[in-house]
């Protein structure tokens, strides 16, 4: 036995991600005495998975700098400040009634942390889906497949399909792209992608084909997957019998959404803590918002302390909301006029908060239609003054690839056109032939590459250029990458007859299982729990409890009926030895 | 080393080069340092992790984020989950079973008694 440290400390923040590192960075700068934790073995959180330029405002939430520098940026400069004491491997297990946050201190030893104010960063969790086979190897999170190809730099699939077009969903069949891995296809429920319409065009482009008010009827496979059956929903959300189709596949990534780490913050909140929370743990948005609320969290956390750090302005409350904005409206895509000299053609045609491409361009001729980062960006340089000089640095910095250049000075006829690839840079070279497509991923015609541009100051973004007919030049946004053989459908559609669409996946309890108990009259999750022992595994039922009540509200039942299980003082499973003060490599210590 | 390996892509630097060695089920494997067990399962083509005792439905990862323990395995002993620890030097890693029948049985067989006496330990 060993006695349990308290640490007391005016601000602990949970969770290092984009959220807790810029509201560390605050309070750093104010000399505060903080501690961070993390679980992980890095701080970033899912920035460190993002190989893409961000997107949101340039000036203040490093936009159009890619998610794994905009970490290392973070992290640097947190590492500044003597104030910050940083933990990695440390999981928050508890918030405790006496204000105490129960600790795993860096993988080995139990801490009890009591701070003057508590900051929850912890972002979120990825939804699961039920569905047949939904437990089958190889099909997992969007998130998860992230991790082990970009973090760990291991190719954990061939051959990919994606159910879900969010942006999390969009940019993981991107990062499957990248690393070399085929992306069969994308199914989305909704008839549109949720998701930015450049992350889905390009996509398109580079041949994934994305079936919209589609969903997934199974995973098909004996130990691990080996096919997925989808079908059309008409506008009730009903399958269309008829319109099953299988494709071969070894993974299918769910990204299907997001819900927030919130369990410290209740906790908090019902004992009275101060407590502030920010990034996707607040709210589900995009990691730019995540940066931006956690500044302003930072300074309010320092404010809450007694510190003078003036006004927060009223404007920076309404950039986050902004920074959180969904896709706006898409207007019809225009083509600039004029067949000589040399401009860019801007395939940006929904509104989204994003401006990197207006602070690139050294006349000043790419510029926001009304000042919100949110609205159109239009190119204005065909009038009088400084024209384009054709410098590609507008090309190169968009984080949706929607640039391109188009050059009439050398051949009129065939001018060249310029765009961005983020790819092997040997994967392509002068003299190839490829596909080129529009914006929304129509095939146009085969061109020539005329050359391939790998500079440095481009930042990984090789600028090929092709030379096209003058015709389609200002059409073109992108050249094809996968060839279409992967993506077709299988002769005939799999069935899957075995009923293992499974709510817990610890205790392997099945949707159907729940849904009788539920209409033989249980409202209670308690109930369901002590029939089925749903709820009762390892996780800590943080997997399940959505995808019930989503079964009460598919079998007609209203979330006032839904009596809650309570949620218990430990929110992740450890050995009971760590409470006694066991240590490091000790028998029960580790979790 | 292994056919599942990224070594290079177009944005992200090329992975660290020091490798470990673990085992898997008895089979001598190699981890990268700093790396979960998940992972290095994973550039190892194993991507079945354990058998459920419920039902015995194969396991894989669903969350690699240390949220559902769907990938739990035991390393030297102890249940972990793959996506969270790290490998150590030569740990020995095989596949979760939490149950509580097999592991009676063990116990008996170590024992070396009857079904019907109980076990000492």
């Amino acid at each position: 036995m060993r006695p349990i440290e308290t640490i007391e400390v005016p601000v602990l923040i949970i969770g290092g991600g984009p959220a807790g590192l810029s509201a560390a960075i605050e309070l750093g700068r104010r000399g505060i005495e903080t501690l961070l934790v993390d679980d992980k073995h890095r701080l970033g959180g899912k920035l460190v998975l993002q190989t893409h330029r961000f997107f949101g405002a340039a000036a203040l939430v490093w936009a159009g700098t890619r998610g794994i520098d905009i970490a290392t940026k973070l992290e640097t400069e947190l590492r500044t400040f003597a104030s910050v004491r940083i933990w990695l491997q440390s999981t928050a297990l508890a918030v405790f009634s006496d204000g105490r946050v129960g600790i795993l201190a860096e993988g080995t030893r139990y801490v009890l942390v009591k701070p003057r104010v508590l900051l929850v960063t912890a972002g979120a969790r990825e939804k699961s889906l039920t569905f047949r086979g939904n437990t089958l190897p190889g099909v997992y999170g969007a998130g998860a497949f992230q991790t082990i190809v970009n973090r760990d730099l291991v190719r954990s699939a061939d051959r990919l399909f994606i159910v879900g077009g969010g942006n999390v969903g969009l940019i993981a069949g991107y990062h499957a792209l990248q690393a070399g891995i085929s992306v069969v296809g994308l199914a989305e429920a909704l008839p549109e992608c949720s998701g930015y319409k450049v992350h889905k065009d390009k996509l398109r482009r580079f041949g994934v084909p994305i079936y919209t008010s589609h969903t997934i009827l199974s995973a098909n496979g004996g130990d691990s997957v080996e096919s997925v059956t989808i079908a059309r929903l008409d506008k009730n959300w009903k399958v269309v019998p008829g319109t099953e189709r299988s494709f071969a596949c070894d993974t299918i990534l769910i990204a299907i959404g997001l819900d927030p780490v919130d369990e410290f913050i209740r906790k908090a909140r019902d004992f009275g803590m101060t407590v502030f929370a920010a990034g996707d743990a607040e709210e589900i948005a995009e990691a730019s918002a995540a940066i931006f609320s956690g500044k302003i969290r930072g300074l309010e956390v320092a404010r809450a302390l007694g510190r003078d750090v003036g006004e927060i302005r009223k404007e920076w409350y309404e950039t986050a909301e902004i920074l959180k904005s969904k896709p706006g409206t898409t207007t019809p895509e225009e083509y600039p006029e004029g067949e000589s000299g040399v401009f860019p053609v801007l395939h940006c045609v929904q509104e989204i908060p994003c401006d990197p491409c207006t602070t690139v361009c050294k006349n000043d001729l790419i510029h926001l239609r009304v000042s919100d980062i949110r609205s159109l960006p239009v190119f204005a340089g065909r009038g009088e003054g400084k024209g384009c000089t054709g410098c590609e640095k507008c090309v190169t910095i968009c984080p949706g690839l929607a640039i391109s250049l188009v050059d009439f000075r050398k051949d009129p006829e065939f001018p060249t056109v310029t765009l961005p690839y983020e790819f092997l840079k040997e994967s392509i070279e002068t003299g190839d032939r490829v596909t080129v497509l529009d914006t929304g991923g129509e095939k146009l015609e085969e061109v020539e590459v005329v050359g391939v541009r790998a500079i440095k100051a481009n930042d990984r973004t090789v600028l090929v250029k092709v030379r096209a007919p003058k015709a389609i030049a200002r059409r073109i946004a992108g050249l094809e990458v996968q060839e279409g053989d992967v993506t077709k459908p299988l002769a005939r559609y799999v069935e899957r007859t075995a009923d293992d669409t499974i709510v817990c996946r610890c205790e392997r309890v099945t949707a159907g299982e729940l849904r009788s108990r539920i209409r033989e009259g249980a409202r209670d999750i308690n109930a369901l729990k002590a029939v089925t022992r749903a709820c009762m595994g390892s996780c800590g039922a943080k997997t399940c409890t959505p995808l019930i009540h989503r079964i009460f509200r598919e079998e007609g039942v209203s979330e006032e009926e839904i009596v809650d299980q309570p949620k218990r003082p430990l929110f992740m499973e450890v050995a009971l030895g760590l409470f006694a003060g066991s240590g490091d490599g000790a028998e029960g210590g580790r979790p | 080393m292994s056919e599942y390996r990224i070594e290079r892509h177009p944005i992200l630097p090329p992975p660290a080069s020091e490798t470990i060695p673990f085992t898997w089920k008895g089979r001598p494997l190699t981890a990268k340092r700093g790396e979960t067990i998940a992972s290095a399962l994973f550039a190892h083509g194993e991507r079945i992790f354990s058998y459920h005792f419920k039902d015995h439905a194969p396991q894989g990862i669903f969350c690699a984020n240390g949220q559902c323990a769907q990938c739990l395995v035991l390393a030297d002993g102890l249940p972990v989950k793959a996506c969270m620890e790290l490998v150590r030097p030569g740990a020995a890693s095989s596949p979760w079973t939490a149950s509580p029948i097999s592991r009676r049985s063990r116990r008996r067989r170590r024992c070396g008694r009857s079904r019907r006496s109980k076990c000492p330990s």
